[in-house]
């Protein structure tokens, strides 16, 4: 971890000492930066998701013929996604890349902010770039708040309780926005087959649980990382709108009917949505979907 | 179909969970460990290891826990039937862990300043806080307190230093600087030397508060600077140490450079400043007026940070490193002559026991704790770095 972690550490500390040594700036600003180095892994892996989306309701005509025959099912979704030029794997691995440097950013924020001897002690060996000792420690002091603490709530003054509240609720509207905005619409609890579609009910609790998750966190840990995560969602939510990728009518919208799976992009509700493109030297049928309605 | 949803949900909720406890991993020093601070204390004179949640008293003839007496002498017993050991956990629960050293406070009297925002009083024949929630501290005590006949002094992370009445550590006045103060204040003639994480020295008036100067080093400092002659030395984050004229505002009138950061405090004997760097450099040099000199080359003793203060002996300068291991370094010559490993990194300050009747002491002792359970505390013979005993739990 240490060949990112180091590296993102001294940027931040760069950043910091350009920025007037303001280390909330600092955090926004590497933070969109490593959004963006980041961006083409997120759009290849948007763009999976997409196409896995557009995919299900082929795959969902399989798992009917197929029901029982768990070897023959699996074989004909292979053929399919060759038959589409769809690799399953294609939206893990830009995940799997993603993984560690989101960490590292994390992890970053906390290793530069030095809160205890021994992170400030761990930080002389981080600074890849001579001259940084000069901003060493980082001021960690905004508005009047530790950015190193957990927001006080309740125990400190009434501008460290507002702006502490302030900051839990923009991480978890973020949080939530990001998720709506950034998730297909999914079918309710029901499958073709009557039985519960498990991925939709998987999606509503994430949506419910993220956002309330992320604010315990914004509670637990530092506020320098409440920070972190607003800016990290916000740039998500950009990222995805300037894809064409963010579903604004899912932040108003009540799940679809039955086997109907939209993404962003899809114009009328209850349309078939188009799934990707059969390469050319092959035949068949490629829109066909949704006729189980 | 309604177990297997809600199983499926359970899941979900259990692998957010374990994500939380993930993720809380990955803050790390939220949670992580005190240094540990060795003391001496009394008469006969018992080892005092603050560290972690507790603090704990050794016998320095064989490193084992003092046991309670009654009035009578006698050992007195717990519920099970095992001796009673002097072990005190502040706060009784309460998040409480210990970076500094306890304090003489009155006869019978212990102080201790927590990391977490307390001031506790220790009755030491009983070993019992006397008060279970101690007073409230503005910030995280790391650096250790200096306690005057009628005041104390609290360096604080909350970019402040307190000064309290020593009786009932009611607050007199307050320096605020602009970063954390994790060294412990140098108190010379009724000035006042702080040095802060915000690059500043502080001289400041002792019984008022008053700042008489500061003055900006080039680099944050950790360690409090030492006093001779009318002049401070002190290592800084700006790989130098220095030395400052105390007459003339703290003007800087000599400067070495290091390697890499300087955390502890140098130690001087015999016109010789002994230091080591956070790269595992150790340094000694003589004050020659405007400049330092080279007693022998800079040498990379450790592979990681050298963080306390070096111990002297008569032959040798004694270093821990947090690579785990203690060296013996000939004083006159900067050649590496012992090496012992410990299973911990050495971080916390080492205390060097002189032989002594009283405690049954034969030989001189080195004395140095760790972060690992299993070698908390350690005690070598200053001479041979034979391995005396060691405490663990």
């Amino acid at each position: 971890m240490d060949i990112i972690l180091n590296p993102f550490v001294s940027i931040l500390t760069v950043l910091y000492g350009i920025l007037g040594q303001n280390m909330v700036l600092a955090i926004v600003v590497f933070t969109i930066i490593v959004r963006l180095l980041m961006f083409p892994l997120t759009a290849q892996q948007m763009k999976s998701s997409k196409a896995m989306q557009q995919l299900q309701p082929e795959l969902k005509k399989l798992q009917e013929k197929y029901k029982g025959d768990r070897e023959k099912l699996a074989q004909e979704q292979m053929r399919l996604y060759r038959e589409y030029g769809f690799n399953p794997l294609s939206g893990c691995l830009p995940l799997l890349i993603q993984f560690p440097i989101f960490i590292a950013l994390y992890q970053a924020i906390i290793h530069a902010l030095a809160a205890t001897p021994t992170q400030l002690l761990d930080l002389s060996g981080r600074l890849l770039i001579p001259g940084l000792d000069q901003f060493i420690p980082l001021n960690n002091m905004f508005l009047g708040l530790n950015l190193t603490l957990p927001p006080k709530i309740g125990a400190g003054g009434t501008l460290e309780t507002v702006v502490g509240i302030a900051l839990v609720a923009l991480v978890v509207i973020t949080t939530w926005l990001q998720f709506k905005l950034t998730t297909p619409t999914t079918a309710p609890a029901t499958g073709a087959d009557g039985k519960p579609a498990p991925g939709a009910g998987m999606t509503q609790s994430m949506g419910t649980i993220m956002p309330l998750m992320y604010g315990f966190f914004a509670l637990s840990f530092s506020i320098g990382i409440s920070i972190y995560f607003i800016v990290s969602n916000i740039a998500g939510i950009i990222q995805a709108a300037m894809m064409g990728r963010a579903n604004f009518r899912n932040l108003f919208s009540r799940p679809k009917p039955p086997g109907l799976a939209t993404t962003a992009g899809t114009k009328i509700e209850g349309k078939a949505t188009p799934i990707p493109s059969k390469p050319k030297n092959k035949t068949g049928s490629v829109s066909a979907n949704n006729k189980s309605k | 179909m309604l177990k297997s949803t809600l199983a499926k949900r359970v899941a979900l909720v259990a692998a957010l969970i374990l994500m939380v406890l993930a993720l809380g991993a990955c803050t790390g020093g939220l949670a992580e460990a005190s240094w540990g601070s060795l003391s001496l204390y009394g008469s006969p004179q018992n080892i005092l290891f603050a560290y972690a949640d507790r603090i704990v008293m050794l016998d320095p003839l064989d490193g084992s826990p003092v046991e309670l007496r009654d009035a009578d002498g006698n050992v007195r017993i717990d519920d099970t039937g095992n001796p009673r050991i002097w072990q005190v956990q502040a706060g009784q629960g309460a998040l409480a862990k210990f970076f500094t050293a306890p304090i003489p406070l009155a006869e019978n009297t212990l102080l201790a300043v927590s990391y977490d925002h307390g001031i506790f009083e220790i009755d030491v024949p009983s070993a019992r806080v006397n008060n279970t929630t101690g007073y409230a501290l503005s910030g995280n005590a790391v650096g250790d307190s200096l306690l005057t006949d009628d005041m104390l002094y609290t360096p604080l992370s909350s970019n402040s230093l307190t000064a309290r009445t020593a009786d009932g550590f009611s607050e007199v006045w307050r320096l605020t600087t602009g970063q954390s103060i994790w060294a412990r204040p140098l108190l010379v003639d009724g000035v006042l030397y702080i040095s802060s994480l915000d690059h500043n020295l502080y001289a400041v008036n002792a019984e008022t508060g008053e700042v008489l100067w500061q003055r900006n080093l080039g680099g944050a400092m950790t360690s409090a600077p030492i006093y001779a002659d009318g002049y401070l030395y002190i290592g800084t984050f700006g790989r130098k140490l220095l030395k400052l004229d105390t007459q003339n505002s703290g003007e800087i009138v000599a400067s070495y450079d290091t390697h890499d950061w300087v955390w502890g405090s140098p130690a001087l004997l015999d016109g010789t400043f002994y230091f080591g760097d956070v790269s595992g450099w150790l340094y000694a040099v003589t004050d020659e007026g405007d400049a330092f000199a080279n007693v022998w080359e800079p040498v990379q003793v450790a592979t990681r940070p050298i963080v306390a203060t070096p111990l002297l002996t008569e032959d040798s300068v004694v270093v821990g490193s947090r690579d785990h291991n203690l060296y013996w370094v000939d004083r006159e010559t900067g050649a590496v002559s012992l090496t012992r490993q410990l299973a911990g990194e050495i971080l916390g300050n080492m205390l060097l026991m002189q032989p002594s009747e009283e405690n049954e002491i034969s030989r001189e002792l080195i004395i140095v704790s760790t972060m690992t359970a299993s070698e908390y505390v350690v005690a070598y013979s200053a001479d041979t770095g034979e391995r005396i005993w060691v405490y663990s739990r």
